[in-house]
This record gives C-alpha cells, sequence and structure tokens, in this order.
C-alpha cells in the first residue's frame, strides 16, 4: 500500500493524494498539529505550471482498532485503516474522512511528508472515500483506469526532478523545473499529456519524456 | 436400406406388405477402411501436434534463459535504461515484474547493487522484450498495457506479472486463436472478475471522468 515511508519518503516526489504529512493543522477540525493525509483528488490539485493549487482537502489520521484486511470491506466506511503507518509497535492508525477541512498548500513542506501511496494504496482510499460520501462502491480497476494519467505523470514528474533539479532543498529550482515539465508535456498542443490518458500510448510518452530529461541533463 | 456387408443392391423381403419396394445400397468395403485409416491417422497428427507444440515450449524456454545469460553480463543500470528508456516500461511495472518493490528498483537506478538473482530477473524481462520484438511487435510494452477484451480490464502484462509467461509466449507467437482462449487459458473465471462496470471518458475540463457503461 506505500509506495515509501520515514526515510523512504524523497523530498522531490510530488505531492499527491493519499501523501501523509505530520504536524498539519486543519482549522475547524480540531486543534494543534498532527497527522493528516491529503485528499484531493490528482485531476484537481494542480494549476497552471503544474504546481499545486492553494488550498487542499486533508483529513485528520487518528488512532483506531486494528482492523485486519479481511475486515476492510465489511465496515468502518468512515476510515480507511493505516497499518504500519510509522512502524511503532502497538500503533494502530487511519484517516477518518469526516474530520476533514481545507489546508493552505503553502503550510505543507515535503519535508514534512512521512509517506505516500502506490496506485493501488491510492484507489484504495479513493473507493473507500466515495463510499463514505455516496454509498456508491467503485471497483478498484475502474478507479485506477481513471487515475492511470495522474500517476503516470506524477512518477514522471519525480523522475524529471531527480535527474535535472542540482540542489533538492531549493524550491525554486523544483518549482522551476516542474514548470519545465509541465511546459513540454503542453508543448504541441497537450500533444503528450492526451497521450498519457490511452494505454495504447502512455509508453511511448515515458519514451519521449526519458529521452528529454536525459537530453536536457547533458 | 443400406447393407455394410453387401456387395451387390439386394431387395427387401418380396412379401413385405409395404407398397414400396426398398432398395439397399452397400458401403463399399473400402470407404469403412479409409473413414478408420483416416481416424487413426487424426489422431496421431493430433497427439503430434501436442507433442510438438510442447516441444516448442521447451525450446522458447531454453530461448529466452539463453538470451537472459547473455543480457545478464549487462550493467544493471544499462538494462533498467533499455527497459525504461528504449522500451518504455513504468518503474511501477519493472518492479511488478521483477518482484520487488518500487524503491528497490529506485535504489539500482541510483547505482546500489542488486542481488544476482534480480539482477537475472531484470536481465530475463529485457530479453523477453527483445523477443517479442522478434515475434513481429513493434511496441511490446504497449502491446502488454491494452486490455485483451473491451469491457474487461485484464492485459497481457497481467498474464506476465502472474508468472504465466508460456501463455504470453503462445500468445504473441499467435499460437492461441482468440484473446478469449487466451483467457480462459489464463482464468476460468476472468469474465466475472475482471468484468469492468464503468468506463473513461474525457470530460469537459479535459480530464479523464468515469461513466457507467
Amino acid at each position: 500500500m506505500y509506495l515509501a515511508r520515514g526515510e523512504e519518503v524523497d523530498r522531490l516526489r510530488p505531492v499527491m493524494q493519499g501523501d501523509v504529512f505530520a504536524e498539519v493543522q486543519i482549522p475547524g477540525i480540531d486543534f494543534g498539529l498532527g497527522l493528516a493525509m491529503v485528499l484531493t483528488h490528482p485531476c484537481t490539485m494542480r494549476g497552471a505550471g503544474g504546481l499545486l493549487r492553494p488550498k487542499l482537502s486533508m483529513a485528520r489520521i487518528v488512532t483506531y482498532q486494528p482492523l485486519p484486511l479481511q475486515r476492510w470491506p465489511a465496515g468502518h466506511y468512515g476510515v480507511m485503516p493505516l497499518p504500519e503507518l510509522r512502524q511503532r509497535d502497538g500503533e494502530s492508525l487511519a484517516v477518518a474522512f469526516e474530520e476533514a477541512g481545507t489546508v493552505r498548500a503553502e503550510s505543507l513542506q515535503t519535508t514534512g511528508r512521512i509517506a505516500y501511496l502506490t496506485d493501488y494504496g491510492v484507489t484504495v482510499l479513493q473507493q473507500r472515500f466515495l463510499h463514505h460520501h455516496s454509498r456508491i462502491v467503485v471497483p478498484l480497476p475502474d478507479l485506477h483506469a481513471q487515475a492511470a494519467p495522474n500517476f503516470e505523470e506524477a512518477d514522471l514528474l519525480h523522475e524529471w526532478l531527480e535527474e535535472l533539479v542540482r540542489d533538492p532543498e531549493s524550491s525554486e529550482e523544483v518549482a522551476r523545473r516542474t514548470r519545465d515539465f509541465d511546459a513540454y508535456l503542453n508543448g504541441n498542443g497537450g500533444e503528450l499529456r492526451d497521450m498519457l490518458k490511452s494505454e495504447t500510448t502512455r509508453s511511448t510518452v515515458r519514451k519521449r519524456v526519458r529521452v528529454e530529461m536525459r537530453q536536457r541533463r547533458d | 436400406m443400406i447393407s455394410p456387408t453387401s456387395a451387390e443392391p439386394e431387395d427387401v423381403d418380396a412379401t413385405s406388405t409395404s407398397s414400396v419396394k426398398e432398395v439397399i445400397v452397400p458401403i463399399p468395403q473400402t470407404m469403412t477402411s479409409l473413414v478408420k485409416e483416416v481416424k487413426v491417422l487424426r489422431d496421431q497428427v493430433q497427439a503430434t501436434n501436442q507433442d510438438v507444440a510442447d516441444l516448442h515450449r521447451r525450446v522458447n524456454a531454453h530461448d529466452l534463459d539463453r538470451r537472459t545469460h547473455f543480457k545478464v553480463r549487462t550493467e544493471m543500470r544499462d538494462l533498467l535504461d533499455l527497459v525504461a528508456v528504449h522500451y518504455g516500461m513504468s518503474w511501477n511495472q519493472i518492479a511488478q515484474l521483477v518482484g520487488v518493490s518500487a524503491q528497490a528498483v529506485r535504489k539500482w537506478r541510483k547505482g546500489e547493487l542488486a542481488t544476482g538473482e534480480n539482477r537475472f530477473a531484470v536481465a530475463r524481462l529485457v530479453a523477453l522484450l527483445d523477443l517479442l520484438v522478434e515475434l513481429r511487435i513493434a511496441n511490446p510494452v504497449q502491446w502488454l498495457e491494452v486490455p485483451l477484451v473491451a469491457g474487461y480490464s485484464v492485459t497481457a502484462f497481467d498474464i506476465l506479472a502472474a508468472r504465466k509467461l508460456d501463455l504470453v509466449l503462445e500468445w504473441a507467437d499467435m499460437r492461441i486463436d482468440s484473446p478469449e482462449r487466451l483467457l480462459d487459458l489464463f482464468e476460468l473465471k476472468w469474465r466475472e472478475r475482471y468484468k469492468t462496470e464503468y468506463e473513461t471518458f474525457i470530460a469537459g475540463d479535459n480530464n479523464l471522468s468515469l461513466r457507467r457503461r
């Protein structure tokens, strides 16, 4: 479920639905700082230049009874369990969908991120979140089909930043390289971004983006 | 009436009360033998066909091993470049096929050493993609990613990820005559398991959305 936790977390990974941040204050939900998860859908979290929109929807992560995987479909629909999120003995956490609010993106630093999810983990989050709010169950493969272009773009942007950013601690350079990537995908009328929407052309986009990043690196 | 033994047409009982005189047309001795001979021949050809198919699969497996042993001499980073840059596979897909985490693949990209077993697995993946190209699949990763049957999410990549390499190679070599037959060989309940209830479409904001089929 987790793509990275703890020390594996890379600050250059673009912020994505399902990311877990520490020391987040969610106005109107509770007081103080705590763990929170990004709920905003990847289709809507970025604006011009591929940069994060000013506000993100986030939900509080709370202590919750341990829930074996086979019991997830049968209930506890108001949460998504996060087993071994911090790999601490005896700790059992879950993201609580009702404890959600709006957080300013500028208050989130990627250095405060402690985990992010795999594509599978994000689709499980989407499925449970959607069911909680609408009682509609959408199968995971269908959710994945819809979000696949966003997953691919996030992976490619991460790779682009890893290849080209000289100083990962420079938020200005990271933003500049992010805008470069966005401009590259938008080139020629958004051809590459459109090609990401189809399984028949995704591998072509990966090839072209990787060739381009190597050319820019050299 | 047909008599199997008589060589000449013969009349039925003349005292019969039937008003129609029936004529017996015999089956020639040679036709009966011919039927038997062709049946035997067909059974033999079928058995031989099965033997040849099994042999073909074994030879393919040896060929892939031979190619892999050649590829494994290449540096891991160059192998990963071949899969990712030349063939366009995603890092997550590589991780899934090799049987490791995406983090492990990321470490290899940065130069960390991989075990011999993992290096062999990546080399085998490169060898497989080369083989698919030789089987006239111009873009093998695209070919692996596209759903096999409309309305169902299962792909050749899923079959490969389930370690059914022989089925993928048979399909690539056009030895299986339809995607439905391929999927029947892969998983009998595929129609239940992989049916997609929703389809993607491009919504007004140019992003993909979902709607019921």
